[in-house]
């Protein structure tokens, strides 16, 4: 039986202002789905809503798992984080008056990551071998890219199942930016991770995805099966490979 | 030879480390100039000293031939000098309007604007492409156009350098595109740039030097060919 996150049909919108209409996404187990788009097409506000950050005005959101249906649309944040999903938000949202070593605990406040917190931080100390050294520094006075691979580890210290990451290598030198593609691989590879991502580096992303979505002004545009069908896409063209 | 329109002599700066070592830079009037290097290596940091946001312990800035080194941020800018920042910081709960009649009011150059001011405003939204927007409050805005309204504040200045930390960081290559088409205007009309910038063609196809900073020190500078060429830094920062 195939665990699966699924999104049907799910509108949504801040105020007056309405970003998504009916859109549905899929995610399987093991899978890693790139959800592609310029800023502003809804990217972020779909993984809000399976978050339980914002609620979306109709549609289904739902877990497949063992057979059994697990609605999320009506449960709060965190109690879909203790169902094994995790959020990498935009724009880091660290706790900045906490020092590096303890943002990563505060990660990993769900019951079944606090077993495994400390592997959990060699994991996160290995990935990014800058953050052991500024471990007792605050997070606010770190460097922006710094931040960024805080709040990428620090989304991993809950042990997620199922890994919603928003632009992971938003600010990073080129370097770190193959490094965090990579390591999200590993994960997928290592513990079926599932991913569902957003990154405008298409062709980092590419190099991990199973398959993705094009969203344009809140509608699912286009469905690629593979990352070849996504690559030879119009709409890649032209917003990502300057076609 | 004219002197350059900024200079940085031997500038460092510690955080219990060195995150700034040393670092002496030249950007000549006019000119395209970037500064890469990997997180942590002392960018930020480095226009932070440049402006005032921070004081320096040790070296110089000089700018259009003044020391400034222990200036305020505010007499720098004056001077004519604008930043932007790494996360935009609009008045949240103002219009797009007033984010820029805010620094018109104190610009050097507002006396002359006077009643003016609304429409100086409004023609710096529209040089940017927000105009539409005009009424609206941050909150609403995409990431770009967030990143077009902390241009158009640093631009209400009319400064002679505008400093960029990773204004394009996020967006999409269509929408690197349309940002890079606005800063070459800018930069046609006179107007130096300092870029901070992870993304490599924008860089590399934009600026005509490169400075490299690795942790806190300079380790390499020159044309974007020279930069992609050099082995420190494609150990350091490139990687494959």
């Amino acid at each position: 039986m195939v665990n699966r996150l699924i999104v049907n049909n799910v509108s949504a919108g801040y105020g007056a202002v309405r970003i998504l209409h009916g859109v549905s996404v899929s995610i399987n187990e093991g899978e890693i789905v790139v959800l592609l788009g310029t800023n502003g097409n809804g990217k972020s506000t779909l993984m809000k809503c399976i978050m339980g950050m914002v609620q979306p005005d109709s549609g289904e959101i739902y877990l497949e798992s063992d057979g059994k249906r697990i609605d999320l649309t009506d449960k709060p944040s965190e109690e879909i984080v203790n169902l094994g999903i995790s959020l990498i938000p935009e724009g880091r949202r660290l706790f900045p008056g906490l020092t590096v070593r303890e943002n990563l605990v505060a990660g990993a406040y769900r019951k079944d990551a606090r077993k495994q917190l400390e592997e959990n931080l060699r994991f996160s100390y290995e990935t990014f071998p800058i953050l052991e050294e500024r471990k007792n520094q605050l997070a606010g006075t770190l460097s922006g890219g710094e931040q960024q691979m805080l709040a990428v580890v620090r989304g991993l210290m809950s042990n997620p199942k199922i890994l919603l990451v928003d632009e992971p290598s938003l600010g990073l030198a080129p370097i770190f930016v193959s490094h965090v593609i990579h390591k999200i691989k590993e994960l997928k590879e290592q513990f079926r991770l599932t991913v569902l991502m957003t990154e405008q580096n298409f062709n980092k992303a590419i190099q991990i995805a199973d398959r993705g979505y094009i969203i344009v002004e809140g509608k699912i545009k286009f469905e690629g099966k593979n990352t070849k069908e996504l690559s030879e896409h119009e709409l890649v063209k032209k917003f990502y490979l300057g076609v | 030879m004219q002197a350059p329109l900024l200079e940085t002599q031997r500038v460092s700066k510690y955080f219990g480390f060195p995150a700034v070592l040393n670092v002496s830079i030249q950007v000549n009037s006019g000119e395209r100039f970037g500064l890469i290097g990997p997180n942590g290596s002392g960018k930020t940091t480095l226009i932070n000293v440049v402006t005032g946001t921070l004081p320096s312990d040790g070296g110089k800035v000089i700018f259009s031939e003044k020391e400034i080194t222990t200036l305020p941020a505010y007499r720098r800018a004056r001077l004519g000098m604008a930043r932007t920042f790494q996360i935009p910081k609009p008045f949240i709960s103002m219009t797009l309007l007033d984010n820029l009649t805010i620094p018109l009011r104190y610009a050097p150059h507002a006396e002359d604007l006077n009643a003016d001011i609304a429409d100086e405003a409004l023609h710096l939204l529209r040089l940017i492409g927000i105009e539409s927007k005009a009424d609206k409050r941050p909150a609403e805005l995409t990431q770009i156009e967030m990143r077009k309204l902390e241009l158009a504040r640093a631009l209400a200045l009319r400064p002679k350098l505008l400093l960029l930390d990773e204004v394009m960081a996020g967006l999409s290559s269509s929408e690197v595109d349309e940002l890079l088409g606005i800063l070459r205007e800018l930069n046609q009309q006179g107007i130096t740039i300092l870029m901070i910038e992870h993304i490599m063609r924008a860089v590399m196809t934009f600026c005509e030097r490169i400075a490299v900073l690795n942790a806190g020190e300079k380790i390499a500078e020159g044309t974007p060919e020279e930069i992609l060429h050099n082995e420190e830094v494609e150990r350091a920062y490139l990687g494959e």
